[in-house]
């Protein structure tokens, strides 16, 4: 049976890098003694995929990694052994049976910038918000492999939004494309406008950190084309089999504020 | 701890600043909690893979009225970070600054840590030096096998603690309770088995630099003598102790039924079992093999129950065993077999720390190993040199045994070896290479089709230390010039390309050396390699020989009279004040065989 877990990184936990988490991960279901299903071979290794990696620094709110079980347990059961057996920092909030991979469908991210570093007054940050929207294009010099590129980014800023001292940005994620947080976050410059244009972040000299970022959600294209967050089913079925959303309290920001993009 | 974010996201690595790991302890901390810091003078990765530190931090937590948390020694970023940000060097599980600790409990395991205990004070913002620290410091202690000559630091640590941890901290714990002052405090726990105070004792030394006296000052008469002439209050013992017997636990009892996880890697993400302590086999140059006698086991089914708690605890996927020889243990094969039925049960593979050759059958057994690589310690290349130093391996056994080896698969072996051994001749040290070729020749013993991939011999010469407590602690320890000049012409002689030849820096064994056997004066000369910027000086790259030579300079002390002089039996020692079991007389009976 496989698993979808949906959980939470944050505090001491960003301070360590996925690999790092990875370990972690699998320590704590070993420690929660799951019914986990490993790799073959000499050394057996507990079979765990992560959605989409987070970088070290940023916490999440609804992350997610699907597991394999062995035989069949209640997700309540199984979210309160993985809770009483993580570090401080990882909650599980809900475990349902996986209908996808969860490491090969994510395409868009929610994330939360807080802008209150940047000690602006709201309105200009509505403004750059506004400016962001209305353009048609937004180049920016992105680091590839093949070393410096102007790539056009607006087309994977999905979403932008203020609410109260953060901002709300949905951006393309996941294998096929991906837009760093940190570049539009870089578009709000100390002085209110949209710094912009071939300016790399670290030019611009405002550099907000990871830390001032949070993941809060991982979506895939439903039937329909449309988001669904990686933890509801395709066609309408709501989350089966999901325990109870313990510790949303974490979640600051997250799925309710979603439906604020048009 | 009030470092912001964004600051220690620029670090490397740093989540061995957080804490938050599995299975740390968190208490209330109240006025009448004692605070005990566990100080490693070392990396987190490495302290945390030490598992006497895990040992000793569940053992004192098991106390409701003492609380030990963990300090590490910051990796150079993250020094430059706290004097920046002007931030005091905490510990992990409070965050605290190590200066309101009531203790500071230091581990000595290796000599060239000893800037880095001083870098630790230092950034906690305490005085080096004991006599700079009045009451409201806290007291700093160090025990570990370097303080079994604990005379170099002496001018640093309030007090020693040698042998056991398990053995007498509680009585110290008590104690403390009952302190009017830090004097007070260190006057009472004098005669406790164990416990070393230096500043209870005094040394002078003769011209020729050697030590004349060492021994116990008197101790004052408390106050209230003064008052009350008639009614005199002696304090409980009139001198602290002539001899200090080392702490003692017959039977190893004690098991920590949880290890701390750490959530960034450390050097060995596993769960680790102590089997037995000491090691019976008694090699000439090994002070682990003396200073841990008698041996000592824990039983079988003791160790069974003990790794299935320790791996249900830790969720851990790999098992390891703690022991200077493990495969010396009694009931080896039997706790083999314990112990693969309970990997197997959990899916946890299990790896041994050394190997010997004569164990491979057993070890073969472990089908796990994740590597085809094996390591093995003859010690000294030529038969002559191994019975001198009493490493009980035959050129047969070694040669037999890497076939052996080689048959089962192994194709890479790593062969440690030891230079500049007392009596050691040029056909000695040509012998190494000698051996690794005779050992390549094995390898083609085998059919071409067992030979599946090129056999590669890895050869690490390191730079023998004579050690205190053992036969050579007598012996001049070679020079660096010397010990270079001999490897060159070693490793020229070299001709298969299967052996890759190394040998350690000679310049850091040196400076070990004059650590390991040296006198309170050396005190001042580690304090001004540590003022002129040592730190770190058992990492390769930081080690700087330089700053070491003018700190030797500036204190007018010479490294050769300390490392490269030959010491005569009827010499007084600087720790011979110490008796941590093994008997003068054995120790040189033991020295007059090698030398005969
Ligand atoms: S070198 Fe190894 S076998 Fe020899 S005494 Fe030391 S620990 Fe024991």
């Amino acid at each position: 049976m496989r698993i979808r877990l949906c959980f939470s990184k944050t505090a001491t936990l960003r301070f360590i890098g996925h690999l790092d988490f990875l370990r972690v991960f699998q320590q704590t279901i070993r420690r929660a003694d799951l019914p986990a299903a490993f790799s073959q071979g000499f050394n057996p290794h507990l079979l765990i995929s992560f959605a989409l990696p987070l970088p070290l620094g940023m916490e999440s709110g609804n992350d997610y990694a699907d597991i394999t079980l062995e035989h069949d347990m209640s997700a309540a059961d199984i979210v309160d052994k993985l809770n009483a057996a993580a570090p401080r920092g990882l909650i599980v909030h809900s475990a349902c049976p996986a209908w996808n991979k969860a490491a090969s469908v994510v395409t868009a991210a929610d994330y939360l910038l807080d802008v209150s570093c940047l000690d602006l007054d709201m309105g200009k940050i509505d403004s750059v918000v506004a400016e962001i929207k209305r353009s048609e294009a937004i180049i920016i010099a992105k680091k590839t492999k093949k070393g410096v590129k102007d790539t056009n980014i607006r087309g994977d800023i999905l979403g932008l939004e203020r609410v109260g001292e953060k901002v709300l940005m949905r951006l393309s994620a996941g294998s096929a494309r991906f837009l760093s947080p940190l570049s539009v976050a870089g578009l709000f410059s100390r002085n209110g406008v949209m710094a912009c244009v071939s300016d790399s972040i670290s030019q611009n000299g405002i550099t907000p950190c990871v830390s001032d970022i949070m993941r809060t959600e991982l979506y895939y294209e439903g039937e329909n084309g449309e988001l669904l967050p990686l933890s509801a089913q395709s066609g309408g079925a709501s989350q089966s089999g999901s325990s109870s959303q313990n510790g949303s309290s974490a979640q600051s920001g997250s799925s309710s504020q979603n439906g604020g993009f048009a | 701890m009030a470092l912001k974010t964004k600051d220690l996201l620029k670090l490397e690595k740093p989540g061995r600043y957080t804490g938050g790991e599995v299975n740390t302890v968190q208490k209330e901390i109240t006025a009448d909690l004692t605070r005990f810091a566990f100080c490693f003078p070392d990396v987190y990765e490495i302290g945390m893979s030490h598992l006497g530190l895990q040992l000793l931090y569940f053992f004192i937590n098991r106390r409701e009225d003492v609380f030990c948390e963990r300090a590490f020694m910051p990796w150079q970023d993250m020094v430059d970070l706290l004097r920046r940000e002007g931030e005091p060097l905490f510990a992990l599980e409070s965050g605290d600054s190590l200066r309101e600790f009531d203790f500071l409990g230091f581990t000595l395991q290796y000599e060239m840590s000893y800037t880095n205990v001083l870098a630790m004070l230092d950034l906690a913002g305490i005085p080096l030096r004991a006599c700079e620290r009045g009451d409201d410091f806290p007291i700093i202690c160090a025990g570990g096998p370097c303080a079994t000559n604990p005379e170099p630091m002496a001018d640093f640590v309030d007090f020693f603690y040698i042998g056991d941890g398990e053995a007498s901290l509680d009585e110290i714990f008590d104690i403390y309770k009952t302190r009017t002052n830090k004097q007070d405090f260190l006057r009472k726990i004098c005669n406790i088995q164990g416990v070393y105070v230096p500043s209870l004792y005094k040394a002078s030394y003769n011209a020729d630099g050697t030590l004349r006296d060492f021994a116990a000052a008197p101790l004052a008469f408390s106050a209230t003598s003064h008052a009350e002439p008639h009614n005199v209050t002696r304090i409980d013992t009139p001198t602290a102790p002539a001899t200090v017997k080392r702490a003692f636990l017959p039977s190893l009892d004690f098991f920590p039924e949880k290890l701390i996880v750490p959530l960034v890697e450390s050097t060995h993400a596993r769960a680790v079992v102590e089997i037995v302590r000491g090691c019976k086999r008694g090699c000439r140059f090994c002070q682990a093999g003396f200073i841990y006698r008698p041996i000592r086991e824990r039983s079988t089914c003791q160790i069974l129950e003990h790794a299935e708690k320790i791996l249900t605890a830790t969720g851990y996927e790999e098992l390891s065993l703690l022991a200077l020889s493990a495969c010396d243990y009694s009931h080896f094969s039997e706790l083999v077999d314990g112990l693969l039925e309970i990997c197997r049960r959990k899916r946890v593979t299990i790896s041994l720390p050394s190997t010997r050759l004569d164990a491979l059958d057993i070890v073969s057994k472990i089908k796990t190993l994740r590597t085809s690589s094996l390591t093995v310690a003859p010690e000294a290349g030529s038969q002559r040199l191994r019975d001198l130093i009493n490493k009980n391996l035959t050129e047969e056994e070694i040669l037999g045994g890497c076939l052996k080896a080689f048959r089962a698969g192994f194709d890479k072996l790593k062969l440690y070896f030891m230079s500049g051994l007392p009596n050691e001749t040029p056909e000695d040290s040509f012998a190494v290479a000698e051996l690794s070729e005779k050992i390549v020749e094995e390898y083609y013993q085998l059919t071409y089709e067992e030979r599946k991939r090129p056999v590669s011999i890895g050869v690490s010469v390191s730079c023998f230390v004579p050690k205190p407590f053992t036969p050579f602690q007598w012996a001049a320890q070679t020079t660096p010039e010397e010990f270079s000049r001999v490897q060159r012409e070693v490793k020229a002689s070299v001709r298969k390309k299967q052996i890759s030849y190394r040998y350690h820096d000679s310049k850091t064994a040196q400076i070990e050396g004059v650590l390991a056997r040296g006198d309170r004066r050396l005190s001042a000369v580690i304090e001004a390699a540590y003022k002129n910027g040592a730190m770190f000086d058992g990492w390769t790259e930081h080690f700087n020989y330089a700053l070491w030579l003018g700190a030797f300079e500036a204190v007018g002390l010479e490294p050769a009279f300390y490392a490269h002089r030959e010491r005569g039996t009827d010499e007084k020692l600087p720790w011979d004040f110490i008796d941590v079991g093994v008997g003068r007389g054995l120790l040189v009976r033991e020295w007059e065989r090698a030398n005969a």
